[in-house]
């Protein structure tokens, strides 16, 4: 049962008691940081500042060489896609009652376009593609005499995609909010990135209290969560361990133990409370027993292919691998690759010739920072040429902009 | 008589005390050398407030190991009554105001520079004409290096007379000016529109900072002025370049014609005739 109330500010607050909530933006409240986990990043931060390397402390309960990565099929048995179901149903509500335009921000990789897709679909909305690059530097009359003007609502996915930092790149956007907040548009929705928010708000009208967005997940919310994501076409009960410490971490249908809901609160605090991220990087830890060797245990190996059997038959064990190590990046930070990832962020991805024109750097140094990122794992190109920050490297990409003073996003 | 009197003042240097005061001598060499090694490192891998604090500290303490390190020795040297201590400083006092009174005033102003700190280390200042970043603040003088990476030493003593300009203030960023000169016709809200734009674009430029299009009439045409914040102070040459170079493109893309200086043509009668180019 979901119940509603209009808060002070006109804002309808709804306190559902599903693991999704809608909140504006200023709500939105990253989970806090477990007082371990605090400290190993200072030590951490301690030993990046004295030039000193990781090495690990304890003895793991299973090895990381000896277990392996699960297939692609299983991985989406044990984390499935987010069902946006809910998260668009509570949008609508608010869509129903607010302004004609309401924007739903989201940091990188969060999922908030597939919530906006979700949402557009069940409603039949429009769905607006952005302007080309070259429509946004000759400001884009023609993309804008284009919107849709029928009175079905539209949702407009990726305003990051609508400007470019450039001096002749914010005519449009400012060209777009304008009509959009006029009412000009007709009902739609304007979903952006986090990053582009943070940069919009300097440079054009942004409305602060038609903004929504997912509230973070903490603990708690992300175990019911990857509960949730756990198909029924696993044929046993799951229960997830850390490799290091042997503990249950999480377990489907049952109840995991303390040292799980820290893990998976350390988890929260590293994503920030980004979901997607957190799916991501819960995803990628993932790891089953070795294949066992032929005839030593005919009967395991016939039963399930990648997961350990226990002793009890009706329960596999998948492996929780420690987090993976920091790039090495952070060691040695280098202005120029700030700029590179800070661009990359503000306009969720970009082309390799594009980054060139908008930086103020020689495109070969261009390509060389963006080669470094990419064998650092934090940039990845799309087979176009479309580079954009890895989700394993985005909290690295975030604590090196911080620590060198640029434009952060408030997630 | 006279070594009699100076016996009665000074303790007897026995091969303990001058152990003693080789051993005080050492363990404050050595730890001026840590503070002005580590600190200056370490602050280097800084950003921010955090790296000025720290740079700023290494005059501090080691004002404060010399006080210490010279308290420690004067008694073991010198008998400590009021007397002698009068007598010994007066007389070091004198012979450095007559022989080396221009050392002496540097020293002094070093001392108050720790104090009045018109310069920090990490501070961008001025003086004299010379214009950069300070590295090191030594008891003596400080020392800059310039945009041209001259390293410039400079005494203390400039503080008596010379005006500091500092352009930081301890603070991690400095405000930066970029002049562009505009041919006297042209739609000068568009000029400025476009030139805040410029700085609203630099990727170096510090958002949270204020960003001001100054415009003044001249008699060649109009100098329009870009006054914005880099986001780190040590980038600033790199701010104004991409500045520059971005807002001539962004004016030229607009039309916007940039005055020239006059160029001189000499005729075949051997006369000047001054043409504007635009």
């Amino acid at each position: 049962m979901t119940q509603q109330a209009i808060d002070a500010n006109g804002c309808d607050t709804e306190q559902d008691p599903g693991i999704w909530q809608l909140v504006p933006l200023e709500e939105y409240r990253p989970p806090p940081t477990p007082a371990t986990r605090a400290a190993r990043a200072r030590w951490a931060s301690l030993k990046r500042l004295f030039g000193g390397g990781r090495h690990q402390d304890e003895t793991p309960a299973r090895a990381e060489a000896d277990l392996r990565g699960l297939p692609e099929q299983q991985l989406d048995a044990l984390v499935a896609a987010v069902d946006w179901g809910p998260g668009a149903d509570l949008l609508q509500r608010r869509f129903e009652r607010g302004d004609a335009v309401r924007f739903v921000i989201g940091p990188p990789g969060s999922g908030h376009v597939e919530l906006l897709r979700r949402w557009g679909t069940e409603q039949g909305a429009r769905w607006v593609t952005p302007p080309t690059y070259r429509d946004i530097l000759e400001s884009g009359a023609g993309w804008l005499t284009g919107w849709p003007s029928d009175a079905r609502c539209w949702v407009l996915p990726r305003l990051e995609h609508c400007w470019l930092r450039h001096a002749a790149g914010l005519a449009l956007v400012r060209e777009l909010l304008d009509r959009a907040l006029a009412g000009r548009l007709g009902r739609g929705i304007i979903g952006c990135d986090s990053w582009a928010w943070a940069y919009l708000r300097y440079v054009a009208t942004v409305p602060a209290h038609s903004a929504l967005t997912v509230q973070a997940f903490g603990g708690e919310r992300l175990a019911v969560l990857f509960r949730d994501l756990v198909t029924t076409d696993c044929p046993r009960q799951v229960r997830f361990c850390n490799a290091q410490t042997g503990k249950l971490v999480l377990a489907v249908d049952g109840e995991d133990d303390d040292e799980g809901g820290a893990e998976l609160q350390s988890l929260a605090a590293r994503c920030r409370g980004n979901v997607g991220l957190a799916r991501e990087l819960w995803r990628a830890r993932l790891r089953a027993e070795p294949e066992p060797k032929a005839g030593a245990d005919e009967g395991a190996a016939g039963q399930d292919e990648g997961s350990a059997a226990d002793s009890d038959a009706n329960v596999t064990t998948v492996w929780v691998a420690p987090p993976p190590e920091e790039p090495a990046l952070m060691a040695d930070p280098d202005e120029e690759l700030a700029l590179v990832l800070h661009a990359l962020l503000l306009h969720n991805g970009l082309p390799g010739p594009l980054l060139a024109e908008l930086l103020p750097l020689p495109p070969f140094r261009v390509q060389a920072c963006l080669h470094r990122l990419a064998v650092a794992g934090v940039a990845a190109a799309a087979p176009a040429g479309h580079w954009h920050v890895a989700a394993p490297g985005y909290p690295t990409a975030r604590e090196l902009l911080q620590a060198q003073g640029f434009l952060l996003d408030d997630f | 008589m006279k070594a009699e009197k100076l016996s009665n003042v000074l303790n007897d240097l026995t091969a303990g005390v001058l152990l003693d005061l080789a051993l005080i001598l050492a363990v404050a060499t050595g730890l001026i050398l840590i503070v002005q090694i580590t600190l200056p490192w370490l602050g280097n891998r800084l950003r921010g407030r955090r790296r000025h604090w720290l740079l700023a500290m290494v005059p501090l303490l080691r004002l404060v190991i010399i006080v210490g390190a010279f308290l420690w020795m004067v008694p073991i040297v010198i008998d400590p009554s009021l007397q002698n201590m009068v007598a010994v400083l007066g007389s070091l006092g004198l012979a450095l105001g007559f022989a080396l009174k221009d050392y002496a005033s540097s020293l002094v102003a070093g001392i108050v520079a720790v104090g009045e700190t018109p310069y920090r280390n990490g501070d961008w200042v001025e003086i004299d004409g010379v214009y950069g970043e300070v590295t090191n603040v030594g008891m003596r003088s400080l020392q800059l290096v310039t945009a041209d990476d001259n390293l410039v030493t400079i005494p203390h003593l400039k503080l008596w007379q010379e005006p500091i300009s500092n352009a930081n203030n301890g603070g991690p960023q400095l405000q930066c000016a970029t002049d562009f000169h505009v041919h006297p016709q042209h739609d000068g809200a568009k000029v400025r529109a476009a030139l805040h734009d410029v700085a609203l674009t630099s990727p170096y430029v510090a958002l949270d900072r204020i960003i001001l299009v100054v415009a003044e009439e001249q008699p060649w045409g109009t100098l329009y002025r870009l006054r914005a914040y880099p986001i780190d102070a040590r980038q600033q040459f790199r701010f104004i370049t991409d500045l520059t170079v971005r807002g001539k493109a962004e004016l030229i893309r607009l039309g916007i014609a940039f005055a020239m200086v006059p160029t001189f043509e000499t005729t075949a009668t051997g006369a000047d005739t001054g043409s504007q180019e635009l």
